[in-house]
């Protein structure tokens, strides 16, 4: 069956980005847990649809983003008001010690905490990016031009390199 | 450890997390999917059972009762019942919005949606409650015009009329609190698609 076998397709190939999206994402184990089944469900349901309108990825992508935002929205956590831009992280000095990040572990955690802490698309930009996505196909799962994408991925980069300690970031290193 | 002298690479210390393996089968997400088609299916057929009850009913009192205002009033509320079982079919059921589209242009989707439920819910009065009322009026002004003939009658109309009341104020302003609680979404999403 077509269906099933995108699907089989697509866990294998984004099957571990999916479970960075939920823990970037979420912070409750539980919650966890029922958003990626929650995602992996509307994937397999909506890949009945796909034909190869865009690439399997982007699909993957926006699915899951959106059936994320429907999760948050209907627990009603969404609080767009009360969150941070990545303006507002670029020009305000972090308060945590970069001292702190002294492990992978610890940069991972820092990263969790800082998607949960973006407005979004602020913070689907970020995950995308760190998912090693290209500009112009962040631009097609989030919804924005290519241009507003280009500009929150060098404010990212900004803070990242604050926040490791490090200066000019290049491609994937900060 | 990251060495401090060296520039980390987010991106691969992203990547490296540990994944768990994906245990859940195709047939598991079937089943899972199946699941919630039949809970929909089930609330759907709930409503349509109702309204036919409801038709059923006042259909038999028709047959039933010889008196004129009781008649017209179990027509109007069998028509009031049928308009409101085409109006949640049409009107208010949900729209499903497709997730294979942009986030931008989903969440959009899903403040017009929210926008939607909530005039639904907010003008409940107009479609669920008032193509009622002329019916029900007629149906108990004949009733109790038939109790009033009755031997021994002690004009038993008082209580069901102020039940009936208070169960329409009830669900009026059941609904309007509906509303009022998508008020909330509604404006975080229109700050995040302003």
């Amino acid at each position: 069956m077509k269906q099933d076998d995108q699907y089989a397709q697509a866990v294998a190939s984004f099957g571990p980005a999916l479970q960075r999206l939920v823990r970037g994402f979420e912070a409750d184990a539980d919650r966890r847990r029922d958003l990626l089944q929650e995602i992996h469900i509307e994937l397999w349901r909506s890949l009945a649809l796909f034909e190869e309108q865009c690439s399997l990825r982007t699909w993957v992508y926006r699915v899951a983003h959106n059936v994320y935002a429907s999760h948050v929205i209907r627990s009603r956590r969404l609080n767009y008001a009360g969150a941070a831009s990545l303006d507002d992280l670029a020009e305000t000095p972090e308060r945590d010690n970069p001292e702190v990040i002294a492990s992978e572990q610890q940069a991972v955690a820092w990263l969790h905490q800082t998607i949960q802490r973006l407005k979004p698309p602020d913070a689907q930009v970020m995950w995308l990016y760190l998912e090693d996505i290209d500009a112009s196909e962040i631009a097609d799962v989030v919804g924005i031009s290519p241009g507003a994408v280009a500009t929150r991925i060098h404010r990212i980069k900004t803070i990242l390199a604050r926040m490791f300690q490090n200066g000019g970031p290049d491609d994937g290193k900060v | 450890m990251m060495a401090k002298s060296e520039k980390p690479d987010v991106k691969a210390i992203w990547g490296a997390q540990a994944v768990e393996p994906n245990l859940v089968s195709i047939e598991q997400i079937r089943a899972k999917a199946d699941k919630f088609q039949s809970a929909v299916r089930r609330r759907n057929r709930i409503e349509y059972v109702a309204g036919v009850l409801v038709v059923a009913g006042f259909g038999w009192y028709i047959w039933i009762f010889r008196t004129p205002l009781m008649r017209l009033g179990s027509l109007l509320i069998i028509a009031g019942t049928l308009f409101i079982m085409a109006w949640l079919h049409f009107r208010v059921s949900a729209n499903p919005i497709p997730s294979q589209i942009s986030f931008m242009d989903y969440m959009s989707r899903y403040r017009e949606e929210l926008r939607r439920q909530q005039t639904a819910l907010r003008t409940v009065w107009l479609w669920y409650l008032g193509p009622l009322v002329p019916g029900l009026v007629l149906f108990t002004i004949g009733m109790s015009r038939l109790v009033e003939h009755a031997p021994g009658s002690r004009r038993p109309m008082g209580p069901f009329l102020v039940v009936m009341v208070t169960v329409f104020a009830g669900v009026w302003l059941f609904n309007l609190w509906g509303a009022r609680k998508l008020q909330r979404p509604i404006d975080e999403l229109s700050r995040l698609l302003a």
